[in-house]
């Protein structure tokens, strides 16, 4: 036996400390810790970003820029007087979208005035068309429209508006925003026109109505 | 065989409320209308016309209208179809010989000479007419007579 072993075996005996006693205690400790760091408050900052108003888009077709509705717009381009048989006119209306989201449409016609005129009188409606002057302006007067795609050639009864565009079974054209045509216009008095005629008058319209494309 | 009438039954539901979901995409419309401004037709314009002479033969003349184009003119009366000569598209003489066949003539009464302008190429008419005065002639006085 040696000393050392004499020594250990007098010294008071270690306990091992029990679970019993050490949890409590560290839940304490983490009670207290926790706790504490609450205390550290974070900085912190905030900003309000303002939305700009939210402003819904428009679907707007004009003509010559003007509406066209409610009011009727009064195209004075194609009016004339001294019409005789054999003569013609021609104007363009420029259709236009004014709104931000393309479009679709087509145009229906109809016509007042004398009916006796009205029979004698050809409408021919050109998309995309441009007007050709008659440059003698002698009679006949014969101004035409050229280029463009031909939708209607026909009399417009005062039986009811009739489709001028696209030609019947056509598919209605596009026009994206921003955009515009041109729809030539050409009055043709007949030249077979009845004497009855002379001084008669007459007046054309149409109705052009657009619809969001869809596609 | 139980199941497949529930299944079917809430297959329809869905159809019934997803169908009409698909019909409020309505997509925007704008229309705009135009009215032209009026066309009016051309009237023709009557010339006055003029009367000079008397007796056997008096002549009737017109400035020929020249709008939208040059008329092209005819005479005759009123009473018979038979065409009067046109001088120069602008003139007609009336004798006592040409109006023998008329009963009127035969007996002094007056005589409607109808001057007619034509625009060229087209059924477009413009009329004037005059009233001659006539007296069988007796011992060289008589015959027609202008207004």
């Amino acid at each position: 036996m040696s000393g050392r072993h004499a020594a250990r075996r007098h010294a008071a005996p270690r306990r091992r400390p029990r679970l019993r006693t050490v949890l409590p205690a560290l839940a304490g400790v983490t009670v207290l810790t926790v706790g504490g760091m609450g205390t550290y408050a974070y900085w912190t900052d905030s900003a309000t970003v303002q939305g700009g108003a939210l402003v819904s888009g428009s679907l707007d077709l004009t003509i010559d820029g003007q509406q066209g509705n409610p009011t009727s717009y009064t195209w004075s381009a194609l009016a004339t007087s001294g019409l005789a048989p054999g003569e013609s006119r021609a104007a363009v209306m420029t259709v236009a979208n004014a709104g931000d989201v393309p479009f679709t449409y087509h145009a229906t016609g109809a016509s007042g005035g004398d009916a006796g005129l009205r029979g004698t009188m050809t409408i021919r409606v050109v998309l995309g068309g441009v007007k050709v002057p008659d440059n003698d302006n002698a009679y006949p007067i014969q101004e035409t429209c050229s280029g463009g795609t031909d939708t209607f050639d026909a009399h417009l009864d005062a039986s009811g508006a009739v489709q001028v565009l696209p030609t019947g079974g056509g598919t209605d054209p596009r026009l994206a925003k921003s955009a515009s045509i041109g729809v030539c216009v050409q009055v043709t008095m007949d030249s077979d026109a009845p004497d009855s005629v002379q001084g008669k008058t007459y007046q054309p319209s149409f109705t052009f109505t657009a619809a969001q494309a869809t596609s | 065989m139980t199941l497949r009438a529930p299944v079917v039954l809430a297959a329809l539901a869905l159809c019934l409320v997803l169908a009409p979901v698909r019909g409020s995409l309505a997509s925007w419309t704008d229309s705009g209308s135009v009215t032209s401004g009026t066309l009016s037709a051309r009237t023709l314009q009557s010339v006055p016309l003029s009367c000079t002479g008397g007796g056997a033969s008096v002549t009737i003349s017109w400035t020929p209208s020249t709008s939208p184009a040059t008329l092209t003119y005819t005479a005759k009366t009123s009473q018979s179809a038979t065409a009067l000569p046109v001088t120069g598209n602008s003139s007609t003489t009336v004798t006592t010989t040409l109006l023998v066949g008329l009963l009127g003539a035969l007996l002094g009464s007056t005589v409607t000479v109808v001057v007619t302008g034509s625009l060229p190429g087209t059924l477009w008419v413009t009329t004037q007419q005059i009233t001659l005065r006539y007296t069988p002639i007796i011992l060289g006085a008589g015959g027609l007579t202008c207004p």
